[in-house]
């Protein structure tokens, strides 16, 4: 039995341990406590678990939460619980584990809010592919607190300041918003373009402050904080930091550029300038898809935003270019079809002829090498795994995607999607497969919804899948894991097609970089024109 | 799509996410570092699961796994002082194991006594831990001073922990 005294010692000492408030004194304390008697450490594991079933039940109840100020986070909890499901993607965690530890270093919290209309602050204009290393999404529109680190692990953002500077940082990269016109780069790659009126916008790294005098430059910081500066319009100022005591500055213009770095002699050492360092934009890519229900979980698709030759258009699903499957040859894997509850059409409706975002002909067979030759379509043993698609009228090569595949995945699978390879019906001389490791959308994209449940029908024996029907299913396994659906856009140019070129169809395999294979849920060609949106 | 492992896997760890996490999370200190070192446990869990003998209970072989990943994570943070001793968080694992039955009964009746909490304290609660509004700013918003709003939390924790102990103390009878 605890006497009062040590429970409330006790107590306080938990609760100072939780608010992270423990002074090294306390530290002592609680150890001693600890290791003197089995009934504080039943006290402190009761206190442990009442916290964690604390906030668990605080973030289920419908209490009103007090008003937060902006440099409050309002999803900070939920996100943090619900990281939490990660724990059951092995797959995801595999390659978690694999970044690199900043665990001692990173601020608890979060930079990203969702409020939209603080014209004075630094918003996130576009996010590609985004991931950090907190597993924040980060999405176009939200703002970024001040003075908090944000690890971007890959992918890439354009951030927008109040005074119209425009920064296009790439992952994997560690930096910080500190105020309206300044932005502290750790590590990294990003470029800024100044236009006129924000002149005076600066960037600080380890080894410099950079200085816009309207202009566009480029900042390369690598670990150990040396800074390339590459100007490629107007003018810049650099303070080497090294001497920064003695009032150093370097004028930079168009075309020059310089290393900046401990070692480095006074005002910089000259590196070769290549212009090809300087983004203007974020990559052409899917930027987001819709479902008819404005709602999440996505079931039908209703339109696809694709950004093409930097520019943003709108598609709705009925003017995507559909399919027909010719060919599907999956491996020793049976799940081969993700449909709706009571469907009994053909299985191969569930990809050719539907919008359902949460059916497809799924687990193709792949292959680690991609195909030098024509894939074999003829339905029997000698057969290519993947599978082959006509599309109902050519898709015409243009710059950018020309394709948009949508799939499904779960958090306990690859995060960035399942990897495939993509090549011609028909091969030429020209033409070569082209692999997809990474989607557009990924799992840890804002922009990636839920899908509807959905059921996995499967045959016992070896009928060709694309002649079945759904109602011959020997029997069905319900997914008991919430699904996602993320995408990408191909583009045919990868595969040596050239501009204009007609594309009668194609042939994908899995890659074969794990145990999942692809769960393609929607493919459609794109147009050949469209009309620019917001 | 998803193979047999990581199926029986996941169906494992949706069915005893909830304790694992505690259990990690007793031994760390916050929910932060409980998350990483849980990642990094279902990840070892992933690799050896076909050591698993699937006439046994879970738990007690997946704490095994989360203890290794715990000590693994103290190694990594040790520049930094750790509230706990290593000496300590060894006998805090020795007793979660044998206390596990007991902790799961006290989470069992917390929805019951959570519910028995005034909408103030419920948000003070929510705000607190679940938003993570900073302690300062919430008490600035409550009225109250920092100091008092940690006491009233305090209040909340002590509370809830006679409420535990009566209803499972009646079940008894």
């Amino acid at each position: 039995m605890l006497t009062d005294q040590t429970r409330s010692s006790l107590d306080k000492l938990v609760a100072d341990l939780i608010d992270q408030q423990l002074e090294p004194a306390d530290r002592e304390q609680l150890n001693f406590l600890l290791r003197d008697s089995d009934a504080c450490r039943q006290r402190f594991n009761a206190l442990m678990d009442l916290q964690v079933g604390m906030i668990e039940l605080a973030g289920q109840s419908d209490a009103p939460t007090v008003e937060l100020s902006r440099n409050s986070n309002p999803t900070f909890g939920r996100q943090s619980w619900l990281l939490w499901s990660v724990i059951a993607s092995a797959a995801a965690l595999l390659i978690a584990v694999g970044l690199s530890r900043f665990t001692s270093d990173i601020s608890s919290s979060i930079a990203v809010s969702t409020d939209q209309h603080d014209t004075g602050s630094v918003r996130i204009a576009q996010a590609s592919a985004a991931e950090t290393f907190d597993s924040v999404a980060m999405a176009a529109g939200q703002t970024l607190t001040l003075n908090h680190e944000t690890i971007l692990t890959s992918g890439m953002v354009q951030l927008v300041f109040p005074n119209g500077a425009e920064v296009v940082i790439e992952g994997p990269s560690v930096f910080t918003v500190v105020t309206a016109d300044r932005l502290s780069m750790t590590t990294g790659r990003c470029s800024v373009y100044a236009p006129e009126g924000a002149e005076g916008f600066r960037v600080d790294t380890p080894q410099a402050h950079v200085i816009d005098l309207g202009t566009r430059f480029s900042i390369d910081v690598d670990e150990v904080g040396q800074t390339d500066v590459q100007v490629i319009e107007g003018l810049a100022q650099v303070q080497p930091l090294a001497t920064s005591d003695k009032g150093e500055q370097v004028l930079l213009k168009d075309g020059q550029a310089r290393r900046f770095g401990k070692r480095n002699e006074v005002g910089g050492e000259s590196i070769e300038f290549e212009s090809a360092s300087y983004r203007t934009g974020l990559p052409d890519r899917i930027v987001r898809y819709a479902g008819v229900d404005p709602s999440p979980p996505v079931s039908l698709l209703a339109s696809v935003t694709v950004q093409r030759g930097g520019e943003m258009l709108q598609y709705d699903a009925g003017e995507l270019i559909g399919i027909e499957v010719i060919h599907f040859m999956a491996d020793e894997n049976r799940l081969n079809v993700a449909a709706v509850a009571d469907d009994d059409g053909l299985a191969r409706a569930t990809l050719e002829s539907d919008r359902n975002l949460a059916t497809g002909l799924i687990n193709p067979g792949g292959s680690i090498t991609p195909l030098v030759a024509d894939p074999i379509m003829s339905g029997t043993g000698g057969s290519t795994p993947g599978f082959g698609f006509r599309f109902k009228t050519p898709v015409i090569n243009r710059v950018g995607p020309d394709v948009v595949l949508l799939e499904l995945q779960s958090k306990l699978h690859a995060v960035g999607g399942d990897g495939f390879h993509v090549s011609p019906l028909r091969f030429s001389p020209d033409l070569r497969s082209h692999t997809i490791k990474r989607y557009d959308i990924t799992m840890r994209s804002a922009e990636a919804l839920p899908a509807v449940a959905f059921q996995l029908p499967f045959f016992t024996d070896d009928q060709p899948l694309l002649s079945r029907r759904l109602s011959d299913a020997a029997r069905i396994q319900i997914p008991n894991l919430q699904f996602y659906v993320l995408a990408v856009g191909i583009d045919l140019t990868d595969l040596g097609y050239k501009m204009a070129d007609a594309v009668e169809g194609l042939f994908m395999q899995d890659d074969l970089d794990d145990d999942q294979r692809m769960d393609p849920v929607f493919i459609g060609g794109l147009p050949d024109m469209k009309e620019t949106v917001q | 799509m998803q193979n047999e492992r990581s199926e029986t896997l996941a169906r494992l760890l949706t069915q005893h996410h909830q304790s694992l996490f505690r259990y990690v999370h007793a031994l760390v200190g916050n929910p932060d570092d409980a998350n990483d070192v849980l990642q990094e446990t279902s990840v070892a869990l992933f690799r050896k699961l076909d050591q698993f003998d699937a006439g046994l209970p879970f738990l007690p072989w997946a704490y095994r796994f989360a203890y290794i990943e715990v000590l693994k994570w103290r190694e990594r943070a040790k520049k930094i002082p750790l509230p706990l001793d290593n000496d300590v968080v060894e006998l805090l694992a020795r007793d979660r194991d044998r206390q596990d039955g007991l902790l799961a009964q006290r989470i069992r009746v917390l929805p019951e006594c959570f519910g028995l909490l005034p909408q103030r304290d419920l948000t003070a609660i929510r705000s607190r831990y679940f938003d993570q509004i900073h302690a300062d700013e919430l008490a600035q918003k409550l009225g109250l001073s920092r100091r008092t709003l940690f006491r009233e939390i305090g209040r909340i924790r002590r509370v809830l922990m006679d409420c535990i102990e009566t209803k499972l103390a009646a079940e008894d009878f």
